[in-house]
């Protein structure tokens, strides 16, 4: 049974509102200082352009899955190879996703918990998530973006009055410094915009395609994301900004409301476990299934279970502590992830175009 | 198989879920309450700890009549060997989660604070809303003084920062504002100031005994050191050239005639940056809406007015002089500089010393004066 192009769009808006604020802000204050907003400003625009224009090459081929695509647009030898690198991408944006919460909930919470238990957790969802498929995790994002996007809100609602305005002065840089550095940054976590052209195959062609509405969501969510990574210089300024490892948990444990409503962080924490348990989910299951049309695999099961052994020993071994993991984000995959953000989809783009000028030519 | 498999899997999951390396049982934990800090020989601290007892907060009254200890110092090289060194004496977990203050004593300030600090600041449980303040004397006196209302001082001494400073000499400063200030390279960073007094007169006094605790001042820090401690003149000048200054804060003017008792009900501070002739001025313009509480016989409201204005205009002009004399920038003129004249401020930032001292002020005070309380006749003798 095939999603809706809501539960889709759901989807996606989920995977966009869960990382970006997570280390990201501390980054953008050390390349941008008070300035962050305009790299999120033109990362979102990008990030919008790249997923309308995936969207739209997508739906030309409404029966295809992503790999097929792929085949279709770029050739059969170049399009498979795509697809097990699209694979391989979103592997690791799950091996990422896994590892961010599981060093945040070490940090943080559960000091005393060894972390291979949270990881071994973690990783069995992620298994089980594959075995539902897509569409059973579809239709739980919609429940669990409402409940993320509100406490989003909240929490963006509830710092306003600690935040200092003088601290986004002098509004405009005065210089380019650490500009394209600082907007590669958001650009890493919001290219994952490109997740729509492997989550469409899985919707429903009857369904009248509502293109606006998905990229208002989309839209949405990065709108959200952003306004926190900008609050976090309005509370922390930017030279303490730089200093914090989890700016958002520590913005978030500063809401007080009364003497009565205190330590909310724990609904944001829950949630916000909730929605990267789904996300690692779904990157696992959008990975296994590239693999498996790429190399037209029938038996699974202990492929993905291999995989999974795979995936924690290369986070035990390369990623292993948050140091580890913010060192490969930020030194290395800001920069990797261009080419499956802006890269990548450049060129597909620019090959479905010349393809049907040159069918449009011959048919004249 | 797939019988046996899957409850299997559910099992492990189960085992896994309870995080029973983690778990805290709410009868097994100390809440700490408040924190002091002391340096007492160069590498030793002495550190009180201030916890809840909760039969002290019930309502139906304390299970005992005998008073229940609940402040107890530990002397360590190290604040967190002294946090650990607590689990000796306490059969329940320490945890700092719910901490609402750590006061810092004056003699670790005046060395410096930044490796005690630190380690606060690392502590992920202890919050960044937690209020702080310098102890004239030691932060152990202070946990073991006294505070009206409130059992527990740590929690006293947070409410009278919170919710009284109706004289307005202070400013509240949590964890956050501090390192906001201390991270700034071009920032001094501030906490009000704590001391003992006579439980019968707000006069200080060196003896724990009898003895109430009084929040008043602010003492300003560089990277971690004491640098000054401003008088209450200072502190308020201080207040009104931030707009911070609190609504019913009095002031009291001996004109020759009489007094003139004013009240504040609402301030606000603007500043205007100038530059000529590459001499930047600061031209900061306080306003401030008052009420009379009392006024020398048949002086009109625009005389209440200029006195009441120049009385502030004068506290200003007089600290600032000051502060210029001493090339203390205890108004954070260089992060206002730097926040809007970025082009100024990357001329004068590597002569700052020279600049701050000529720095041209100038004050405009306009005082409001919103009602007289004429509540009764004044009768002429």
């Amino acid at each position: 049974m095939k999603i809706t192009y809501g539960q889709m769009t759901a989807l996606i808006m989920l995977t966009l509102s869960v990382q970006i604020y997570v280390f990201a802000p501390s980054f953008m204050a050390d390349h941008m200082g008070q300035h962050l907003w305009i790299s999120l400003i033109i990362s979102i625009t990008i990030s919008m352009l790249v997923g309308w224009g995936m969207l739209n090459l997508s739906l030309q081929f409404p029966d295809k899955s992503f790999t097929e695509v792929l085949k279709k647009v770029t050739g059969k030898y170049p399009g498979t190879l795509l697809s097990f690198l699209y694979s391989c991408y979103y592997f690791i944006l799950f091996l990422i996703h896994t590892q961010i919460i599981v060093t945040m909930f070490r940090t943080l919470f559960l000091p005393r918990t060894p972390s291979l238990a949270t990881l071994l957790l973690v990783l069995i969802l992620a298994l089980y998530c594959s075995f539902l498929g897509i569409e059973v995790l579809a239709r739980a994002s919609s429940m669990l973006l409402i409940l993320l996007t509100s406490i989003l809100l909240f929490l963006i609602v509830a710092v306003i009055p600690e935040v200092n305005l003088n601290h986004f002065q002098p509004l405009l840089p005065y210089s380019m410094e650490g500009f394209w550095s600082g907007t590669l940054i958001p650009f890493a976590h919001y290219g994952q915009v490109v997740v729509i052209s492997s989550l469409l195959p899985f919707a429903n062609k009857n369904e009248i395609t509502k293109q606006p509405r998905i990229m208002a969501g989309i839209f949405f969510s990065l709108l959200i994301t952003a306004l926190i990574v900008i609050q976090n210089i309005g509370v922390f300024d930017p030279y303490e900004l730089r200093r914090l490892r989890y700016p958002t948990v520590e913005l978030n444990t500063l809401i007080r409301v009364g003497e009565f409503l205190e330590r909310t962080e724990i609904f944001l924490v829950t949630l916000w476990a909730g929605a990267v348990m789904l996300v690692v989910g779904t990157f696992f299951t959008i990975s296994w299934t590239l693999l498996k049309n790429t190399f037209h695999i029938k038996k699974s099961k202990r492929i993905r279970v291999a995989m999974m052994v795979i995936a924690c020993t290369v986070i035990l071994l390369f990623i292993p502590n948050s140091n580890a993991l913010v060192s490969f984000i930020f030194d290395q995959w800001v920069y990797l992830s261009l080419l499956f953000h802006l890269g990548i989809p450049l060129t597909l783009g620019l090959c479905y175009t010349f393809r049907r000028k040159v069918r449009g030519h011959a048919a004249r | 198989m797939q019988h046996v498999r899957k409850p299997a899997v559910i099992m492990l999951c189960l085992l896994l879920l309870t995080a029973c390396w983690d778990r805290k049982e709410i009868s097994d934990v100390n809440f700490i309450m408040g924190m002091g800090i002391d340096l007492i020989e160069d590498d030793t601290y002495r550190v009180t700890f201030q916890w809840a007892y909760p039969p002290q907060f019930s309502t139906e009254g304390a299970a005992s009549s005998q008073e229940e200890n609940t402040v107890f110092s530990i002397e360590a090289d190290t604040i967190p060997l002294a946090m650990a060194k607590l689990t000796e004496i306490s059969p329940r977990v320490p945890i700092f989660s719910h901490m609402e203050l750590i006061a810092l004593g004056e003699e670790l300030l005046s060395k410096n604070a930044e490796d005690v600090i630190n380690v606060i600041d690392r502590e992920f449980e202890i919050r960044r809303t937690v209020n702080l303040v310098m102890v004239k004397g030691t932060a152990e006196s202070m946990l073991r003084a006294e505070t009206p209302f409130e059992k527990v001082e740590a929690t006293g001494i947070k409410e009278i920062i919170q919710l009284s400073n109706r004289s307005s000499t202070f400013e509240k400063v949590n964890l956050n504002v501090f390192f906001n200030h201390e991270t700034d390279p071009h920032s001094l960073s501030y906490i009000p100031i704590a001391e003992l007094v006579s439980d019968t007169a707000l006069h200080t006094t060196d003896s724990s005994e009898s003895s109430w605790i009084k929040v008043e001042r602010i003492a300003f820090l560089e990277n971690y050191r004491l640098k000054r401690e401003l008088s209450a003149r200072e502190a308020r000048a201080w207040l009104f050239v931030r707009g911070e200054v609190r609504d019913g804060t009095i002031t009291q003017i001996n004109t020759g005639n009489g007094k003139l008792v004013g009240r504040s009900i609402a301030q606000s501070t603007s500043k205007k940056l100038d530059k000529q002739k590459d001499q930047p001025s600061l031209t900061i313009s306080v306003e401030e809406k008052v009420s009379i509480i009392d006024k020398p016989l048949a002086m009109s409201i625009v005389k209440m007015e200029e006195v009441l204005a120049n009385s502030v205009k004068e506290q200003i002009e007089e600290t600032i002089a000051k502060m210029q004399e001493e090339n203390l920038d205890i108004f954070f003129i260089r992060s206002f500089i730097r926040h809007k004249d970025r082009k100024l401020w990357s001329e004068i930032k590597d002569e700052w010393e020279e600049v701050y001292p000529r720095l041209d002020f100038k004050v405009q005070v306009d005082i409001d004066i919103q009602h007289e309380n004429a509540l009764r006749n004044q009768i002429p003798e």
